[in-house]
C-alpha cells in the first residue's frame, strides 16, 4: 500500500514535471496566434478618427467574450494630463458570440446593431457608411450579429479588451481569438492596422473574476497561479528619431528640385499607445506605472528617459507636453533612427501593453500618412504578477 | 500488481513527454526578436515613386551581431522576341514577337554588422554603400543639422570603422589596428558592412537575412529583429493629384532552438525535434480581411477596400537556385458561418490581390463582397509542399483603401500549429 501511495506520488511528480515543461518560461504575448484575452491598446473615435474593430474565432465551435471599452480621454481634453485633469477611465462592457470560425466586425463610433433584418452584400447591395450601426445598415453590418455592441461616446480614445467567457459568462482557456484594428483618417482616407495584443489561457484557470497574467501562486491566485501568459518584460521598439526625413518623400524630384525651398520637405515623428496590463474593473482605480526608456542611436550611444501614466497613455516621442524626454528628437538623439527598450520601473512591477504608430509628413505638399506596427518583445516575463479583475455580477449575467 | 506498477509509470511518463513535446514545439513569431528574419515583401518602382525602407536592429545591447542577407528578385523577365530580358512580372504582354514571359528567382547576398543595440535602416533602392555625407559639400554628417539648411545628410553605414578607445582619432576595424599605439581596443563599428541596392530598377522581391558567426556559419543567436515600411510618395504634376501612403509590417522572425545538426550551410526548420534548428513553419496561416471590393463602412469614407496577400516559402535552395513550392488550399468563412473554398499554387513569391487567387474576374471570385455576402471573412491558408521543393509559406496582407488615392496598411498573418515536415534553408 505504502509502495502504491509512493508510485503514485511519483507519478504526480513525473506529471507535474511535464506540466512545468509545457508551462512557457518565456513572455508569449502574441499578436499572431489565437488567444483568450485580446487587447487593442489604441482605439479612437475622436471626429477626426475612427476605428475599425476586427474579431474571429478561430475555433470550431460557439465562443464568447467579454468586452471592455475603457475611456483614457482626459476630463479637459484641451489641458495636459495631471492629477486634476486625470484620464476618465470610464467602461463600458458587453457581450460577443462567434459562430464556429466566424468573423465579426465593428465601426467603434456607431457599434453595431442585433439585427436580424440587415441585408447581405449579395446581389449587389452596397454599404452606404452613413447607414453602419444602424438599424437600416443593410450590408455594411451583414452577417450573424456578434450581439448588442454599443458605440462609444464621441471624443473616445482608450482601449479595447476582450475576454473569452464561457457560456455562463466565466473566463475560460480557450485560446479561440484573434483581432485587428483599423485606424482611419476620416477626412483623407488615410489607414494604420495593427494586430490585437493576445494573453494565452492557461488550464490553471478557475474561471473566477480574477484573471491573473504570469507569476506563481498568490493571495490574487491562490488556486494554480498564472492563469494567463504575463506581460513581457521589455517592449522593443525600432523607429525614427523625431523631425527624422521620410527618406523616399526626400527622393522625389519635388523634393530635389532647386525651386523647392522646403528643406528637409519631410519629417516623421513616432507615438507609441501604452496601456497598463493590471486594470481593477471592480474599483475602476488606475494604477500609475512608471515607464524606462532606454534609447540606442546608430552610431552606438544610448540615452534613457521615464515618464509615468496611469490607465492609458499615448505619447509623442520628442514631444515636450508629453512628459517624456525630448531625447527622441533627432537633434538631442544624435541619430535619425533609434531603438528603444520600454519597460515599467522597478518600484512599479506591473506589465504594459504597447502599439507604435508613425506619421510621416510631406511638408512640399501637405501630405500626412500613418502606419502602426505592432511592437516586438523580450523573451522573458515581468517580474510581477499582473491582475484583471472583473466585477463579480458582470460575469454571472449572460 | 506490477502490471498495475508499470502502466502506471508508463502513464506518468507519457503524460511527462507529451506535455512537454507541446512546450517544445515552440512557433515563428514576428513579435519576438530571432536568428532569422524574413521580409517577405520589397518593392522599388521604377522611378523611384514607391520604395521599401528595410529597419533592421540588434537587441542585443552589447554584442555586436553578423547577419548574411539575400535579396531575392521574383521579377518575371521576357525570354526570346524583342523585348528578351525585358520584366513583365505586372504584364506579360510585354513580351513581344514570339517572347515568353518565365518567372524569375535570383539571389543577391551581403552582410551586415550591427554594433550591441544598433538599429540601422536603408531603402531597398539604394542600400548602404559608404559613410553618411552631406549632400552638397560631401562633408561626413549624422543628421540633417550637420549640414547646410539646403542640404541633407544622405543615408549611409553609421559607423564605418570603429575607433581606438584610448585614441578616438585613430580609426580601425580590429583591436590589431589600435597597436602598439597607444594600445587599447577597438570600438564596435559596421566595419565590413556594404548593403547594395535592389538588383532591378523595378524590383519585388523577398530579402532574407540570418545571424552567422565571423566565419560565415549560421549562429542561434535570436538578437535580429526588423520591419519594412512600403511607401509611395507622387508629387503633383497637374494630372495626377499628390499623394503620400505608407505601409509597414514586422519582418516575420524564425527562432533558433539551440540545436546544432548537420550540414552548417542547410538550416533545418522545424520537424525532428532532436534535430530542428530553427522553429517549424506554421501549418496555417490566418487571415481576417475584407472582401474584395467592399465599401469602407466608417461613416464619412467612400473607399473601397482591396486586399493583397504576399507569400514566400519556407523551404529556398539559394545554393542550387530552387525555390519552395505548395499548393495552398484556402478556407473562407463569412459572417454568417458559411464557407467557400479554392486552391493555387505558390512558388518562389506571390503578391496577389485574394480575388485573383480563384479567378481572373474579380467581380466573380468567392472572396468578392458580392459573392460572399458580407464585408468581412476568415481565410485559413494551408500550404501542402510540391516538388521540386516542398515548403510551407510564410506571409504578409497588405490592406488598401481606394478611392481617388490609395491609403494602405500592412499586417502580419496569424499563424497556427507547426508543420511536421522539415523545411529546409540552404545557403551557399
Amino acid at each position: 500500500m505504502r509502495r502504491q501511495r509512493g508510485l503514485v506520488e511519483l507519478m504526480g511528480l513525473a506529471a507535474l514535471v511535464g506540466l512545468g515543461l509545457a508551462r512557457p518560461v518565456v513572455a508569449a504575448v502574441t499578436t499572431e496566434q489565437s488567444a483568450s484575452i485580446l487587447v487593442f491598446p489604441k482605439v479612437i473615435s475622436d471626429g477626426q478618427r475612427d476605428t475599425i474593430i476586427q474579431i474571429t474565432n478561430t475555433s470550431n465551435n460557439m465562443r464568447h467574450a467579454h468586452c471592455f471599452y475603457v475611456n483614457g480621454a482626459l476630463t479637459n481634453p484641451s489641458l495636459p494630463v495631471g492629477p486634476l485633469n486625470p484620464p476618465l477611465w470610464t467602461e463600458i462592457d458587453f457581450d460577443i458570440w462567434l459562430t464556429k470560425q466566424q468573423p465579426t466586425h465593428w465601426v467603434v463610433s456607431t457599434g453595431r446593431l442585433d439585427n436580424p433584418s440587415e441585408k447581405n452584400c449579395r446581389g449587389g447591395t452596397m454599404c452606404d457608411p452613413t447607414t453602419s450601426g444602424t438599424d437600416h445598415a443593410d450590408c455594411c453590418d451583414a452577417g450573424l450579429d456578434p450581439g448588442r455592441v454599443p458605440p462609444v461616446v464621441p471624443g473616445f480614445t482608450g482601449e479595447l479588451k476582450c475576454i473569452e467567457v464561457d457560456q455562463g459568462g466565466f473566463p475560460v482557456p480557450g485560446n479561440a481569438l484573434k483581432g485587428e484594428a483599423t485606424l482611419e483618417e476620416i477626412a483623407t482616407g488615410d489607414v494604420s492596422k495593427y494586430n490585437a495584443i493576445g494573453l494565452k489561457g492557461f488550464d490553471t484557470n478557475d474561471m473566477n473574476g480574477v484573471l491573473c497574467l504570469g507569476g506563481g501562486i498568490s493571495p490574487e491566485c491562490p488556486v494554480g497561479g498564472a492563469e494567463y501568459e504575463g506581460c513581457p518584460a521589455t517592449w522593443i521598439l525600432d523607429h525614427p528619431a523625431t523631425g527624422a526625413p521620410d527618406r523616399v518623400v526626400e527622393q522625389q524630384d519635388f523634393c530635389t528640385a532647386t525651386a523647392n525651398t522646403i528643406h528637409p520637405c519631410s519629417s516623421v515623428t513616432t507615438n507609441i499607445t501604452v496601456v497598463p496590463c493590471t486594470e481593477n474593473f471592480e474599483t475602476q482605480q488606475p494604477l500609475p506605472v512608471t515607464l524606462q526608456f532606454r534609447v540606442y542611436n546608430e552610431y552606438e550611444q544610448f540615452f534613457s528617459a521615464s515618464t509615468t501614466f496611469s490607465c492609458w497613455g499615448s505619447f509623442d516621442l520628442g514631444s515636450s507636453d508629453t512628459g517624456i524626454n525630448p531625447v527622441f528628437n533627432t537633434a538631442a538623439l544624435g541619430g535619425e533612427i533609434a531603438q528603444t527598450f520600454v519597460r515599467s520601473a522597478s518600484g512599479t512591477p506591473r506589465g504594459v501593453m504597447i502599439v507604435i504608430e508613425e506619421t510621416h509628413n510631406d511638408l512640399v505638399n501637405g501630405l500626412t500618412a500613418r502606419n502602426a506596427q505592432n511592437a516586438v518583445t523580450s523573451f522573458q516575463d515581468q517580474a510581477g504578477q499582473d491582475i484583471i479583475t472583473i466585477p463579480a455580477d458582470q460575469i454571472q449575467q449572460q | 500488481m506490477g502490471q498495475v506498477r508499470w502502466a502506471g509509470w508508463t502513464m506518468a511518463i507519457v503524460t511527462a513527454l507529451v506535455t512537454s513535446g507541446v512546450a517544445a514545439r515552440a512557433d515563428i513569431a514576428s513579435d519576438k526578436p530571432a536568428a532569422i528574419v524574413i521580409y517577405p515583401k520589397v518593392a522599388v518602382s521604377s522611378g523611384r515613386v514607391t520604395d521599401t525602407v528595410i529597419r533592421l536592429s540588434n537587441t542585443n545591447q552589447t554584442t555586436p551581431i553578423l547577419a548574411h542577407c539575400f535579396y531575392l528578385d521574383a521579377n518575371s523577365h521576357c525570354s526570346g522576341g524583342s523585348a528578351e530580358g525585358s520584366i513583365c512580372t505586372d504584364d506579360p504582354k510585354v513580351c513581344v514577337s514570339g517572347g515568353v514571359c518565365l518567372p524569375g528567382w535570383q539571389e543577391v547576398d551581403f552582410r551586415v554588422r550591427l554594433t550591441g543595440g544598433q538599429p540601422i535602416e536603408w531603402k531597398a533602392s539604394d542600400g548602404l554603400l559608404g559613410g553618411r555625407t552631406c549632400t552638397d559639400t560631401g562633408k561626413p554628417c549624422k543628421i540633417a543639422g550637420d549640414c547646410s539648411a539646403t542640404a541633407s545628410c544622405t543615408l549611409g553605414i553609421p559607423l564605418t570603422t570603429g575607433v581606438c578607445q584610448r585614441n578616438p582619432s585613430r580609426s580601425c576595424g580590429t583591436d590589431d589596428d589600435c597597436n602598439p599605439f597607444p594600445g587599447g581596443s577597438c570600438t564596435q563599428s559596421n566595419s565590413g558592412t556594404r548593403i547594395p541596392g535592389v538588383p532591378e530598377d523595378r524590383f519585388v522581391g523577398e530579402l532574407k537575412c540570418i545571424a552567422i558567426d565571423e566565419s560565415g556559419v549560421p549562429v542561434p543567436r535570436n538578437d535580429l529583429k526588423g520591419e519594412a515600411l512600403l511607401e509611395t510618395s507622387v508629387g503633383a504634376d497637374g494630372l495626377v493629384e499628390a499623394n503620400l501612403d505608407v505601409a509597414s509590417y514586422n519582418a516575420i522572425g524564425i527562432q533558433a532552438t539551440g540545436i546544432v545538426s548537420g550540414d552548417p550551410n542547410v538550416l533545418t526548420l522545424g520537424g525532428d525535434p532532436a534535430v530542428a534548428e530553427y522553429n517549424g513553419c506554421p501549418n496555417f496561416l490566418i487571415l481576417n480581411h475584407f472582401f474584395e471590393d467592399a465599401d469602407d463602412p466608417v461613416p464619412g469614407s467612400s473607399s473601397e477596400i482591396q486586399t493583397n496577400v504576399v507569400f514566400v516559402p519556407c523551404s529556398e535552395d539559394l545554393l542550387r537556385q530552387i525555390p519552395g513550392a505548395a499548393v495552398v488550399q484556402y478556407l473562407v468563412f463569412n459572417e454568417f458561418e458559411q464557407r467557400f473554398s479554392t486552391s493555387k499554387s505558390v512558388t518562389c513569391f506571390q503578391d496577389t490581390r485574394l480575388c485573383k487567387l480563384d479567378t481572373p474576374d474579380c467581380s466573380r471570385s468567392i472572396f468578392n463582397v458580392n459573392t460572399a455576402g458580407t464585408l468581412t471573412g476568415q481565410t485559413r491558408i494551408n500550404p501542402i509542399g510540391k516538388a521540386p521543393l516542398p515548403s510551407g509559406l510564410l506571409g504578409i496582407a497588405v490592406e488598401s483603401h481606394v478611392n481617388d488615392q490609395t491609403r494602405s496598411a500592412a499586417f502580419n498573418l496569424h499563424m497556427q500549429g507547426a508543420r511536421d515536415a522539415a523545411d529546409t534553408i540552404t545557403i551557399p
